[in-house]
Formats: structure tokens, C-alpha cells, sequence
């Protein structure tokens, strides 16, 4: 039974109060016991304390599944990004490198193979929500209907659409934004450019972060 | 520092939109419901379908009569060919096996018209060079080995050009008076 058509994630990094209440619930889970497939991410943490929420994005053109050598990752027809078969799974991290999110992950699953959010497909497929989504005390993630979030959330838009240097992704969570904010396009090789130092490993290890100051 | 540019062309864009994916991208889908389409199934299926068409082309191949199946063994260990002198057309050869199921001999009825005499021939098809298979060319009075282009010729087996040096081995051949069964009796070697 696929993930209901109305039923979609939202996900507003604005609202996350850092609780780790996510993460905790998705540890729990007896797939994956011990271990969270969603990370809260500190944004800026020297100066604040304000995190946000990562989790799979399940872009309509999965990356991963894209570099995959194993043909291991693969897409069900509701559109979820499912973790890596675990009978292909080769954990050569192909996907965690190759993923612009930075969402799977192949050492801290400690079965040694690729797992990642399949937004809890057990669970939705069944009309429930996903754990972290229904735990949420500030519903940062939110799991519901376009009707319910238009109601709760008139001045948020969501968008579902993104660029990373020359790579254009559309995903299946969308991403809350302030309605008018303009969007941002993010180009990380450009920014390499911008280093001094000629080896590109290097760079933003040292001059970087002294030309960012400046 | 200058900001990145927000109208950069989409290098990167998914290739499922720009239309139609690679050949092995269709056949290792991402999308779990177009692999239906190349499943263990479908490989099975292949593979069974494959296997009926061969083993059909053998069973169709099996029942394709041999030209020799007809030759056969008397008690005194003479071959008695497949067809009678009289079934055999002026210039037509009939090949048979002799003295042994290995050995390919040919026994060929002379063209009067073209023969000053003889009414047939028999030799052993092995061309004495190299033991390629001889084709008769009894229009051109000669045995011809298509491998190294050599040739013998037809009345007395002795070789004509090429690199065989020495005659074809001529079979011994009785031909019934009265219903013209022909038959291998011994193996001479031509003069």
C-alpha cells in the first residue's frame, strides 16, 4: 500500500526548538534500534543555538540511487527513497558523498551498510505518520494535508524545488519558507574558486575561513 | 566575492526530464515499478524461451534424412549404396562410406557423351593431400579440391595439378546384371 497522494512532509527548520525529541523517536524504531536517521543539524553553533532538522529529502531524481554501484537504492511508486537493499549494498558510500543533503549514512548505522530515511514507510504506508513528524512538540516536521498547512500556516510557502552549483533538484519533502522570501541558489564549486590555495582539499581549512572574516 | 549566479544553466538536471534514460539505466530502473519490467521472471522466461527454440532446431535437424542413412552393410562386410545404378542421372555422384563409417568415398556415373567408355567411377573423397573432402566435376573431367586448389582427374584419379602427388584410392564396385544394385566390395589403389 503506497504513502497516501495528500499526505506530504513539510519540514520547517524555523520552528526547531533543538529538543532532540526526533531523534530519540526515530532511534527507537526496531529497524534501526539504537540508531536516528535524522540528525539535527547546528546551523551557525559558535553564535547560536538555533539547529535544524535533516532528514531524507526524497528527491524525484534520488542522487544516490543515481551514483549507486550496486543498484541497491531504489524508489517506490509513492515516490519514498527506501534505505539500501541490504543484499546489493556494497557500503562503499557512494551515496553519502554523491547525496547534496548529506543524508545517508553508511559508519553509524552499525551493520555497516547504507541506511537512511525511508520516511518511516512502514508507518505511512499504513496512513499513520512518520514517528519524528508525530512527535514533534513544535511540529518543525510536519506530516499532513496542504489544507491543514494552509490553515495552521499562512504566512509559509512551501517549496520543494533547489540548486546546488549546476545541480537541480525537486524533492518530495518540501521546505517551509516565509511567503516572499526570495530563494536562495547555493554554488559550492564558485566558492572554491574564490580560495587562493591551490589545492582544492584544502581550501576553507585556512585561507578560507580568514577570507570569510574578511 | 562575488555571489553565485541564480540563473546558471542546469547542467545537472535529472535526465528522467530531459526524455528518455540510457539503455542500462533502463534496464536497472531506480523506480521500483518500471523493474518489473527486467525481473527474475522475465530472465526465466528468456531463458526457458531460448532453450524450447534450440532444442526444437536440434529435434528439426534430427529429422532431416542423412543422404547416407539409406547405405547399408551386407554380412560379407560390402556396402550396398542407397541408390541403384539406374536411379543415378549421367554425370550424377552418390556419396557412401567405405571400408569404414569415417572413410567418404564417391561413386559417380559417367556422362556418355562426355566418357569414352566407362560407364562409372568410384574413389575415396579424401584428396590425398591433405584429406579435404573432393567435389566431382564431371563437366570439367576432373575431381577438385576446393583447400589448396588441386585436382584429379576423373577416369583414372591420378592427380592433375596442385599439391597432391599421388592418385586418389579407387574403390572396388560390383554392379548387379539384373536389378542394378551397386556394390562397394574392396579398396585398390588407382593406377
Amino acid at each position: 500500500m503506497p504513502v497516501p497522494n495528500d499526505q506530504e512532509f513539510f519540514l520547517d527548520p524555523n520552528r526547531c526548538i533543538g529538543c532532540q525529541a526526533c531523534v530519540q523517536a526515530c532511534s527507537e524504531c526496531d529497524t534501526h534500534k539504537g540508531t536516528a536517521m535524522i540528525h539535527l543539524e547546528y546551523v551557525d553553533r559558535p553564535n547560536s543555538p538555533q539547529t535544524a532538522p535533516v532528514l531524507c529529502m526524497h528527491c524525484d531524481s534520488p542522487t544516490c540511487a543515481e551514483v549507486c554501484p550496486a543498484d541497491a537504492i531504489k524508489k517506490t511508486e509513492d515516490g519514498v527513497v527506501q534505505s539500501a537493499r541490504k543484499e546489493r549494498c556494497i557500503a562503499c558510500d557512494n551515496c553519502g558523498l554523491a547525496c547534496p543533503f548529506g543524508v545517508p549514512k553508511v559508519e553509524v548505522t552499525g551493520i555497516e551498510l547504507m541506511q537512511k530515511c525511508d520516511m518511516c514507510y512502514d508507518r505511512t504506508s499504513e496512513g499513520l505518520k512518520p514517528m519524528c513528524a508525530s512527535v514533534c512538540p513544535s511540529q518543525a516536521l510536519f506530516f499532513g494535508t496542504r489544507e491543514e498547512l494552509a490553515t495552521q500556516r499562512p504566512r509559509s510557502q512551501p517549496i520543494n524545488d533547489f540548486q546546488f552549483g549546476s545541480q537541480h533538484l525537486t524533492t518530495k519533502v518540501h521546505m517551509l519558507v516565509p511567503i516572499g522570501d526570495p530563494a536562495d541558489a547555493l554554488d559550492p564549486p564558485s566558492l572554491l574558486d574564490l580560495c587562493e590555495d591551490e589545492d582544492p582539499m584544502m581550501a576553507g581549512l585556512y585561507d578560507g575561513d580568514e577570507e570569510a572574516a574578511a | 566575492m562575488s555571489t553565485p549566479d541564480q540563473t546558471m544553466t542546469p547542467r545537472g538536471q535529472d535526465v528522467a526530464a530531459c526524455g528518455e534514460r540510457e539503455v542500462w539505466r533502463q534496464h536497472y530502473p531506480i523506480d521500483t515499478d518500471r523493474e518489473r519490467e527486467h525481473n527474475r521472471r522475465a530472465f526465466l522466461r528468456t531463458l526457458v524461451a531460448t532453450s524450447g527454440v534450440l532444442a526444437t532446431g536440434q529435434l528439426a535437424l534430427m529429422a532431416i534424412p542423412s543422404p547416407l542413412a539409406e547405405a547399408r552393410w551386407n554380412a560379407a562386410g560390402e556396402v550396398v549404396l542407397a541408390k541403384r545404378y539406374q536411379e543415378l542421372a549421367p554425370g550424377e555422384s552418390l556419396l557412401f562410406h567405405y571400408p569404414d563409417h569415417h572413410s567418404p568415398c564417391l561413386f559417380i556415373r559417367m556422362d556418355p557423351s562426355l566418357s569414352d567408355g566407362a560407364g562409372f567411377v568410384a574413389y575415396s573423397q579424401k584428396c590425398t593431400h591433405l584429406q579435404c573432402p573432393v567435389v566431382p566435376q564431371p563437366d570439367q573431367d576432373r575431381l577438385y579440391c576446393p583447400c589448396h586448389n588441386g585436382a584429379f582427374d576423373l577416369r583414372t584419379g591420378a592427380p592433375l595439378f596442385g599439391p597432391p602427388q599421388h592418385p586418389l584410392p579407387r574403390v572396388r564396385i560390383r554392379i548387379d546384371a539384373i536389378d542394378g544394385t551397386i556394390t562397394a566390395t574392396g579398396m585398390e589403389r588407382s593406377a
